[in-house]
């Protein structure tokens, strides 16, 4: 279990936290609650749906009890040769993926960085977004949408759009 | 398609973040569910013992609130009727607790209750010995 889904606790926490070894901290913290609550688990629902409940969850702990990052000058070089590239299937370092959502996402709450993590960096449909943070889809919509303005915004005054 | 919206998009079809050792986070997860389980047995051991005595404290301490309780409403449902009959002038020996608790208090007011219960004659010649 812990060999099929932690590559995708991993990349939620990582986007989430835009730190790897605090990502790897989720990661285990993660399979250790998914341990200890099993009972609670409802086989009726998806496991894949629950588990991310589990890590969000932990990433938005983590958020509040972190110092807020503020981006490097090495983080604005990153995202020019991410933008700059013209290849679709771009191979990203886990370094790069910190560097371009220390960029993007430094501004938004953590409620909206998961909900904007989740919506657009991870895929997942909204009926599951809804499902995995309690809201409901008025909220989903709303977050999104300020998410995506505030990254507009900073892409604006980066001078990409 | 804008800027923001083209970013965005490839961001998602980009390849996703990799663990870069998982045999060794897998390794870490494993060792700290362990410990995990240990802790848990040693916790269900301790809370076992602490039920069974939590439950005897409590079985103790109930049948000592309902003693108390018992004793309350037999203290103070005798205490009226002695008073009415005091009000009334009528001599009554009783053993409340008023009049002692011990065993010869209750003892020797039983006595005088059965000496108070005089015949008819008895009581005539009472009346009647001063005179």
């Amino acid at each position: 279990m812990v060999q099929t889904h932690q590559r995708a606790v991993f990349s939620l926490a990582l986007k989430m936290l835009a730190d790897e070894e605090e990502a790897k901290d989720v990661v285990q913290e993660t399979f250790i609650r998914v341990w200890q609550s099993i009972c609670d688990y409802d086989p009726q629902k998806s496991f894949t749906t629950w588990l991310y409940t589990i890590a969000s969850r932990l990433c938005i702990d983590h958020l509040k009890r972190m110092r807020r990052l503020l981006p490097l000058p090495e983080d604005e070089r990153v995202l020019q040769r991410f933008v700059a590239d013209t290849d679709c299937q771009r191979t990203l370092e886990n370094s790069e993926w910190v560097a371009i959502v220390r960029m993007l996402a430094n501004e938004l709450s953590p409620k909206q960085k998961l909900v904007f993590t989740l919506c657009q960096l991870e895929g997942l449909p909204s009926t599951e977004v809804e499902q995995i943070t309690g809201l409901d889809a008025r909220q989903v919509k709303s977050n999104l949408y300020v998410a995506r303005q505030t990254i507009r915004k900073r892409l604006t005054h980066l001078g990409y759009e | 398609m804008n800027k923001t919206d083209e970013i965005l998009e490839r961001l998602r079809t980009a390849q996703q973040p990799v663990i870069d050792d998982p045999d060794m986070l897998l390794e870490r997860i494993v060792g700290s569910l362990d410990v995990q389980d240990s802790k848990a047995n040693t916790l269900s051991l301790t809370g076992r013992v602490g039920d069974r005595a939590l439950l005897i404290i409590r079985t103790v301490l109930s049948i000592a609130a309902l003693w108390l309780i018992g004793l309350f409403i037999y203290t103070t449902s005798d205490t009226p009727a002695h008073q009415l009959r005091e009000q009334q002038g009528l001599t009554y020996y009783t053993y409340s607790i008023s009049n002692g608790s011990t065993l010869k208090d209750v003892y020797t007011s039983r006595q005088r209750k059965g000496n108070s219960t005089l015949s008819y004659t008895q009581l005539r010649s009472k009346l009647y010995e001063n005179k």
